[in-house]
């Protein structure tokens, strides 16, 4: 049983390897099974994957002498990646995208993602995280992304190493005792801060990366958006919930930082020119929740953080794949009519990015915010807040020009620079499907928020 | 004739007639049929194919059915109050997010099983006068539902949590309505964003509010019923309700935060501008009795005549306004801010009479204030112009609407014989005391406002028809329903506000005085000032 807890990642990597080899040659016909087949496979294989997480993950152990833990955070962390990874393969365009494509990099980053859910060591975590963040970036097929990624991992794997010197070693277990008692002097919170702060623009520059780059495939941008800030959220999380201890050295920074992502965010998104730089704004912005989240370094607020990560996560990957190429002023035009399951999920995704209600982006932001305030941040929670109302403004305009808006009244292209007009019935299927994912998690914020927040306390006491 | 009026309300007795028509059904999940009916009929209609528009007929029909029964339902709840029960009833609770003290908690008093009421004849009578929308008509049905719904939502909460979540969610449906069925294409888009800012800001500032509320009272929950009686401290309660009535005030248009109105009742069709003057708008003054009255006490005391300066600005401005305006929409628009400032002079009055008067309007006021703005789209619409100047003689050409247009006058400022006549008696004899400047104010932006709705008359219905202005065509049957279904009510509440009597048994209907009296008598003794000693000793 304890070895059996790993089969989902086991799963994720066999899948990983399977998918290498649709990159063969084969002949016209079989080529075109696999095409036609091959992402369906896939996505079972995650909802598999996710199945096992979800009936073996609640087993609360530790494997492998130590090295890595099976709790709470870790089972809600690997479901919510395996969850985005198969909204986001279910809701691409397999018409278009090329096989494998960018198929192996994406699994191989959540496995990263998992992997550092479940590590019990600082770089284990790093590791993790790092293997979730370049794997994603790589599937935006642009160096600058890759070069940023590659210098701000660089940055925080040195404050881990001033932490690891600081705590005698690099257990999280350790380093938890050592600074529980810590005082907040500016030798420690700099480099806490500079750690912290180094994940929180991983996370951010996650959804920003494919809003700026436009030679990614809409696949791989999904990818970057929500498995690249599934690794740095995870990691932000877990180093942020061990550093709780010695809180006063980098909470009020952090909170202002993210007040700042948040408001800033929000302000792009409503002044931005074309809809996926708009996607990746309310992403951004409400990933700055996020980090607000780790600010408040009390059980309630991570769990938030947690709970609101997952939300965000799914609703990016899936709100930029399913905006594939449409692009520039009145792109989506139209769109509602030819199609609705498509539109509707997107626009919910967009409106769940820009925490209105009643999507789980507002349970989520709803239960930060009361953290917020619990901590004494209030003019942070004021500030984001402000940034949350542009944030809506700039969801109403997707959801506008998706539904509302004709194409008769634009002078846009009328239809995406795609031959095909209709999508086949999977990927209509599954946007539907995707949109039933993004409404159920509000549905069920109850069982999904208490096992966010048994989850906290996970990251908080080690067990 | 005013001491006529005050015998209508009723002094509670401790043996209550049971209301002919009562306890006909038992209905656990009342309220939450009530919020998600609209709500699961928005996701049918939203997935229910119609190709080239062939069930359009059907979204307006069913949508009009849903929205009967839901009315069907509150008018239920309503002859089932029992107004001698201190408390909440049709109470349903059950926990919701444990480990953030949130439950979903619904209940209704007196006051909002009134609002409830209103909300259903409102949307019922947006509905009829949508008849005409030909573009979209899915979607239009499909917002037009959840908006309702969102109201509905925040009427029956008891959890701030739960009423912050429908307060903000019904900004979103109202938006997208204006922006995509807005009149004039060109300006519907900068009136959806501006009534986004404006609805979006009172709701962040709700949820400051709410936020603070909580982590000032402890207890790890957002539960009203804890909350309204934390006993904080003043100055916490003032900070509160400072910004309780920022967001009120954003809903109800109260000056400075007036910016919407004007651009989005005078813009959006017929339906939308009923449904935004009938039921969005008294969110606000219900948002006040909920939070400020009757759960921040000291608040209010202190807050008070500010609140009733605000509500004598606002009527003075706005019938400046619409005494000047040439455009018979934006005259309307302004018109229907008015109600409000009764509503808000009520809250701020503090007093049993004035806190009576002030929950009797949330009803009178929706209806009167729906019903000036339906009044208004119509003439309009069917004028072929919006110029006051370029109108005249309607009266012989169009003697339905001009009845209803009357109505609307007299009803918006209050005349005797109407719902708003009743929440005036009581509001002003309630608060005059209290607040005598804010009060009197009031009563100037009223008297204003009637000499702009006197001109509006003589303009529209009198005179010579003028040679250079569009023939008017008829008025359709079912915008004539929509109209009539809103001055009957406001005529019924203000002829009958005790309820109709056979034999001095009440029949049917228990009496909107009645059921408000019940909750305000509850709520008001927080404010009644202290019994003069006996004997002098």
């Amino acid at each position: 049983m304890t070895t059996l807890v790993l089969a989902p990642e086991a799963l994720l990597v066999a899948t990983g390897g399977a998918t290498l080899l649709m990159s063969g040659r084969f002949r016209a016909r079989t080529r075109a099974r696999v095409q036609r087949w091959g992402p369906r496979a896939v996505v079972a294989a995650l909802l598999a994957a996710l199945g096992l997480e979800l009936w073996l993950g609640a087993q609360v152990g530790t494997l492998f002498a130590g090295g890595f833990a099976q709790d709470r955070f870790a089972l809600f962390a690997k479901a919510a990646v395996l969850l985005a990874l198969a909204a986001g393969v279910a809701a691409a365009d397999w018409d278009l995208e090329r096989l494998p494509g960018w198929l192996p990099a994406a699994l191989l980053g959540g496995f990263g993602a998992m992997v550092a859910a479940s590590s019990t060591d600082l770089f284990a975590v790093w590791a993790g995280a790092a293997l979730g963040i370049a794997a994603a970036a790589s599937t935006l097929g642009a160096v600058r992304p890759v070069a940023v990624a590659g210098a701000l991992l660089m940055l925080v794997a040195l404050c881990l190493a001033y932490l690891h010197a600081t705590a005698g070693g690099s257990s999280l277990d350790l380093a938890r005792s050592a600074l529980g008692e810590a005082p907040a002097t500016l030798p420690l919170a700099l480099p806490l801060l500079i750690g912290l702060g180094g994940l929180a623009a991983l996370l951010v520059l996650a959804p920003l990366g494919f809003g700026t780059t436009a030679e990614a495939s809409p696949f791989g941008r999904g990818v970057a958006a929500g498995v690249g800030a599934a690794g740095a959220g995870v990691a932000l999380l877990k180093v942020g919930g061990v550093l709780a201890g010695a809180a006063t050295a980098w909470a009020p920074g952090l909170a202002a930082g993210a007040a700042g992502l948040v408001l800033l965010g929000g302000l792009g998104a409503v002044v931005a020119p074309r809809p996926r730089t708009t996607i990746s704004l309310l992403a951004a912005s409400q990933l700055g929740w996020v980090v607000a989240a780790v600010a408040t370094h009390e059980q309630a607020g991570l769990g938030a953080g947690l709970f609101l990560l997952g939300s965000t996560v799914v609703a990016a990957v899936a709100a930029t794949t399913l905006l594939r190429d449409l692009d520039g002023e009145g792109a989506l035009a139209g769109l509602g009519a030819r199609e609705p399951g498509r539109a509707a999920a997107l626009v919910v995704a967009a409106l769940s990015l820009a925490a209105v209600p009643p999507l789980g982006g507002f349970f989520g932001v709803f239960l930060v915010s009361s953290s917020l305030a619990g901590a004494g941040f209030w003019w942070a929670l004021t500030l984001a807040l402000l940034g949350s109302l542009l944030a809506a403004a700039g969801a109403a305009r997707i959801a506008f020009a998706a539904f509302l808006l004709e194409e008769e009244d634009t002078r846009a292209p009328a239809r995406a620079p795609s031959t095909r007009v209709l999508p086949s019935t999977f990927t209509g299927a599954a946007a539907v499907a995707v949109t039933l994912v993004l409404i159920g998690y509000s549905l069920f914020a109850n069982p999904i928020s208490g096992l966010a927040y048994q989850a906290a306390s996970a990251l908080l006491t080690g067990h | 004739m005013t001491s006529l009026w005050l015998l209508a309300i009723p002094t509670p007795s401790a043996t209550p007639i049971p209301v002919f028509g009562s306890g006909v059904i038992g209905f656990s999940f009342l309220l939450s049929t009530i919020v998600w009916a609209p709500v699961a009929w928005a996701l049918v209609l939203a997935t229910v194919p119609n190709p080239r528009g062939r069930y359009d007929r059907f979204f307006y029909g069913s949508s009009f059915w849903v929205t009967l029964g839901v009315l069907g339902l509150a008018f239920f709840g309503y002859i089932q109050f029992q107004a001698f029960t201190v408390g909440p009833q049709f109470e349903e609770k059950l926990p919701w997010l444990p480990a953030y003290g949130i439950t979903y908690h619904l209940g209704a008093d007196g006051v909002s099983t009134l609002v409830l009421l209103a909300n259903g004849i409102v949307t019922l009578a947006a509905i009829l006068a949508s008849s005409g929308i030909r573009t979209r008509v899915r979607e239009y049905y499909v917002l037009l539902l959840l908006a309702e719904a969102a109201v509905n939502g925040l009427v029956c909460a008891r959890d701030l949590f739960v009423l912050t979540l429908f307060w903000a969610a019904a900004t979103v449906p109202l938006v997208l309505l204006v922006t995509g069925w807005g009149v004039q294409p060109v300006r519907r888009r900068a009136a959806g964003l501006r009534l986004l800012g404006y609805w979006g800001a009172g709701s962040l500032v709700l949820l400051l509010a709410v936020l603070l509320l909580a982590a000032t009272a402890g207890g790890n929950t957002f539960d009203l019923d804890y909350l309204g009686k934390a006993g904080l401290a003043s100055r916490v309660q003032v900070v509160v309700g400072i910004l309780v009535v920022i967001a009120a005030g954003s809903r109800l248009a109260l000056w400075p935060l007036h910016g919407w109105a004007r651009e989005i009742l005078a813009e959006a069709p017929a339906g939308i501008a009923i449904l935004v003057a009938g039921a969005g708008m008294r969110s606000g003054g219900y948002l006040l009795f909920r939070l400020l009255d009757a759960s921040l006490h000291d608040g209010t005391r202190l807050l008070a005549p500010i609140l009733a300066m605000l509500a004598g600005a606002t009527a003075i401005w706005c019938g400046l306004a619409a005494l000047r305006t040439r455009d018979v929409r934006i005259l309307g628009a302004y018109l229907a801010v008015v109600p409000g400032c009764v509503t808000v002079l009520g809250a701020a009055g503090v007093t049993p009479l004035s806190l009576d008067g002030a929950a009797y309007s949330l009803f009178g006021g929706a209806v009167a204030a729906a019903l000036v703005v339906g009044a208004c789209a119509v003439v309009a619409e069917r004028a072929l112009t919006r110029d006051l100047g370029l109108l005249g003689g309607l009266a012989g050409r169009l003697p339905r609407l001009s009845w209803l247009l009357v109505l609307a006058g007299v009803g918006v400022i209050g005349m005797p014989l109407t719902g708003t006549f009743v929440a005036e008696l009581l509001v002003f004899f309630g608060s005059f005391k209290i607040s005598f400047i804010g009060a009197f104010a009031t009563a100037a932006g009223l008297l204003v406002a009637g000499a702009a709705v006197a001109r509006m008359l003589q303009r529209i219905l009198f005179g010579a028809p003028n040679p250079d202005a569009p023939a008017a065509t008829d008025v359709p049957l079912t915008e004539t329903w929509a109209l009539a279904l809103l001055a009957g009510t406001l005529i019924y509440l203000g002829v009958v506000p005790g309820g109709p009597k056979v034999a001095g048994i009440p029949f049917l209907d228990p009496g909107a005085i009645n059921v408000v009296n019940a909750s305000v008598a509850d709520l008001a003794s927080t404010y009644a000032p202290p019994a003069p000693p006996v004997g002098g000793g």
